[in-house]
């Protein structure tokens, strides 16, 4: 089940970078989570289309079993660690255009 | 669609995503460096991503990818780490515009 600790991973490292590295705390934010709203339903219809045609397939041994539209559930750590801390970047690198 | 399968997943998710830059307020597209620096988080994504391919905890269809690999990952791999968090990003964007807009009427 390392895929399953590698999302686990991710999300926590995301955390971290936005709460205390760069201090943009966008979780804190109505305008994040309503884009990651937004952004949540796409990447279910994208991944479940890799995973369901299936563009991409997993080996057992490292999931832990449970799917949602195809892909196994860590998809959704691997997606929100990756848009989490790609925005806190972002918002980080234009704090001096606002 | 054959090898064009995830190619056109790619365009697909891009397109749904691009027309956000022409809503007044949102510069994404028309600032490349800091995009460009913003999309450095997703290298860490693409490490493990190239880590699980060599490890074969998971594999790519070839009759859905066009057969050209770098890193030992299908191009398509490596371009869903530009396209996935330009797409975040505009929609994040779109998102906080409209509610600056909203607050300030």
């Amino acid at each position: 089940m390392i895929y399953t600790a590698g999302a686990i991973g991710a999300v926590l490292v995301a955390l971290i970078v936005d709460r205390w590295v760069t201090r943009e705390r966008l979780v804190s934010t109505a305008a994040f989570w309503i884009g990651y709203a937004i952004i949540f339903v796409f990447q279910l219809i994208m991944n479940g289309l890799l995973t369901g045609i299936p563009v991409v397939t997993y080996d057992s041994a490292v999931i832990w079993g449970p799917r949602v539209v195809f892909a196994p559930v860590e998809d959704l750590g691997f997606g929100f660690g990756l848009v989490l801390m790609v925005l806190t970047t972002w918002s980080w690198l234009g704090r001096r255009d606002d | 669609m054959g090898h064009w399968t995830y190619t056109v997943i790619l365009v697909g998710t891009f397109a749904a995503a691009a027309w956000l830059q022409a809503l007044p307020g949102v510069h994404v597209l028309d600032r490349p460096r800091r995009l460009g620096a913003a999309l450095l988080p997703g290298l860490l994504f693409l490490g493990w991503d190239i880590l699980a391919a060599r490890s074969r905890w998971w594999a790519f269809s070839a009759g859905d990818t066009f057969g050209a690999h770098l890193l030992g990952l299908p191009i398509e791999e490596i371009v869903f780490f530009l396209v996935v968090p330009v797409c975040a990003i505009l929609g994040y964007e779109a998102v906080r515009v409209t509610l600056l807009r909203l607050r300030d009427r």
